[in-house]
């Protein structure tokens, strides 16, 4: 019970960072390799925030501030020439592009800042959820996930632009059609997606810690969540997330961290081979 | 209401439409007729910017639209109906037609009033658009058109691939939008026979140029336009 326990937890912040990817590249088809180095730059901010003596809600506004700063940097300039592409050349830019953007981040993080750490301890005892202590930081985390992806799904269940986001996924020019301003519509989502990164940070800063190297695995996880949830399935995101913090969880206890990564990996190769549109996949997206 | 001066297209080397003049009148209901691969989706796809014009002028109400993103033309109050509908296969029926009145609220009893012109959406609301068959799927894209409360509705090719019962079906509808004097029609369609009951007037387009235009009755006497596209000897 403890590890399934532990491995919601873990879920809901993979769920976390699963959906700003999988939101992008259903709008854009834009596959941002660079989505873990958002989170490296929001948990670098932080940490870097807290040695400069500020408060900690200073520090965690300033991380997820950061993370969506740099997502939007990104998406005004960068990712410009990949939107005039379509179809499969916008997919295939925008990992090269976004590629070259996560060694750039890699690299300046790491000579500037090696051995920065995000880390954020709760103070408070263990609480006790269904018989199992659960450490504080924990809970806070997973009340952070919840709350986010809850504010998300309403958002996109229920705003009139949530609609319209929803809309451009489904059909790009159909959108159009109906009056939707496609770059903004990209802005928006973008930001909305480094804010989650930036949140992902904060959750992971409370359970362990984001240093400068963390980037590549946190968009590896992010990616697997969202090939199994389906590429641009948010409910399916939300899902896989769960499903795979539960693998991850268990696997991590019996057979070791090590191959952990490779089990997770194995999950999403089986998905894309037996169902290719993700978990919940129907027909076309 | 809307004019279209001197317009090419082109595909990267491959121009399709060669220098066409269109100008539709307030409440016009005017047809962009001939043969598939003509020119008429290239012509209507620049006019409402989902393709660049290689050169022209196009007008809504008098203000230039060329080069404007699709989604100002649309909000400009120029609603185009693609012959592929370009639905939300995903949404319901309801959540399709709310997009259509984006960015704004549809006014109260809109929908209901629209949907009054196509009860086969009644009662499939709260259905995904995906699961509707090729003619409920042609009134939503209607539908939702309408619900941008248009002043100019640009339909292209309403009736392909319906068989000839929903055809007949979405053209009463169109009937009774052809009598909304406050809203500009303009209809692409292969089908000549039809869009000639239908329209007041029509340009024939062949090979990317205008062949010839009048009104529906002179063209439906052309003898070139009898054998070319009515089938009479």
């Amino acid at each position: 019970m403890a590890i399934v326990l532990d491995g919601i937890v873990f879920g809901l912040q993979l769920s976390l960072l699963a959906v700003g990817l999988t939101l992008i590249y259903g709008l854009g088809g834009v596959l941002n390799l660079a989505h873990g180095q958002l989170v490296v730059v929001a948990g670098i901010a932080g940490a870097v925030t807290i040695s400069a003596g500020a408060a900690i809600p200073v520090a965690v506004v300033l991380a997820v501030a950061a993370a969506a700063a740099l997502a939007w940097l990104l998406d005004a300039t960068l990712l410009r020439p990949v939107y005039r592409l379509t179809g499969e050349r916008r997919v295939l830019l925008s990992l090269l592009v976004t590629l070259g953007v996560a060694f750039l981040l890699d690299g300046i993080l790491i000579t500037t800042h090696p051995f920065t750490a995000l880390n954020l301890s709760v103070p408070g005892p263990a609480i006790d959820i269904l018989g199992v202590r659960m450490r504080s930081g924990s809970v806070v985390a997973s009340i952070i996930a919840v709350t986010a992806l809850a504010a998300v799904l309403a958002f996109l269940r229920l705003s009139r632009f949530g609609r319209a986001v929803r809309s451009v996924i489904q059909d790009e020019e159909g959108a159009a059609l109906c009056g939707v301003n496609l770059p903004l519509t990209r802005t928006v989502v973008f930001v909305l997606s480094g804010v989650m990164a930036g949140l992902f940070a904060i959750t992971q800063g409370l359970i362990s810690s984001v240093g400068a190297t963390s980037g590549l695995d946190f968009t590896i996880l992010a990616l697997i969540v969202t090939v199994v949830g389906g590429l641009g399935r948010v409910s399916g995101a939300l899902v896989a997330g769960l499903v795979l913090g539960i693998v991850h969880a268990v696997s991590s206890f019996y057979i070791g961290a090590f191959v952990t990564f490779v089990i997770l990996l194995g999950v999403a190769m089986l998905t894309i081979l037996i169902r290719p549109t993700g978990i919940f996949g129907g027909g076309a997206r | 209401m809307l004019r279209v001066e001197d317009l090419y297209v082109a595909y990267g080397d491959i121009e399709v439409v060669h220098g066409i003049d269109v100008e539709v009148a307030p409440g016009e209901v005017v047809g962009i007729i001939g043969s598939n691969g003509a020119g008429k989706s290239s012509l209507l796809r620049a006019v409402c910017g989902l393709h660049p014009a290689r050169s022209g002028e196009i007008r809504l109400a008098g203000r230039s639209i060329i080069g404007d993103p699709t989604f100002r033309i649309a909000r400009a109050g120029l609603t185009y109906v693609p012959a592929e509908r370009r639905l939300f296969p995903d949404m319901t029926v309801l959540d399709n037609l709310l997009m259509g009145a984006y960015p704004q609220r549809p006014a109260p009893g809109r929908v209901d009033e629209v949907v009054a012109l196509f009860p086969r959406l009644q009662e499939r609301r709260r259905q995904a658009a995906g699961t509707l068959s090729g003619g409920e799927q042609q009134m939503l894209a209607i539908g939702r058109a309408l619900l941008a409360g248009p002043e100019v509705l640009v339909l292209d090719e309403p009736s392909t691939g319906l068989a000839p019962a929903l055809a007949d079906e979405v053209y009463a509808a169109l009937r009774i939008l052809r009598d909304d004097r406050d809203l500009t029609l303009i209809l692409a369609e292969q089908q000549v026979g039809r869009a000639l009951a239908l329209v007041d007037r029509a340009y024939v387009i062949e090979q990317g140029r205008v062949r010839l235009q009048g009104t529906a009755a002179e063209l439906r006497d052309d003898p070139d336009v009898q054998r070319a596209y009515l089938g009479i000897a």
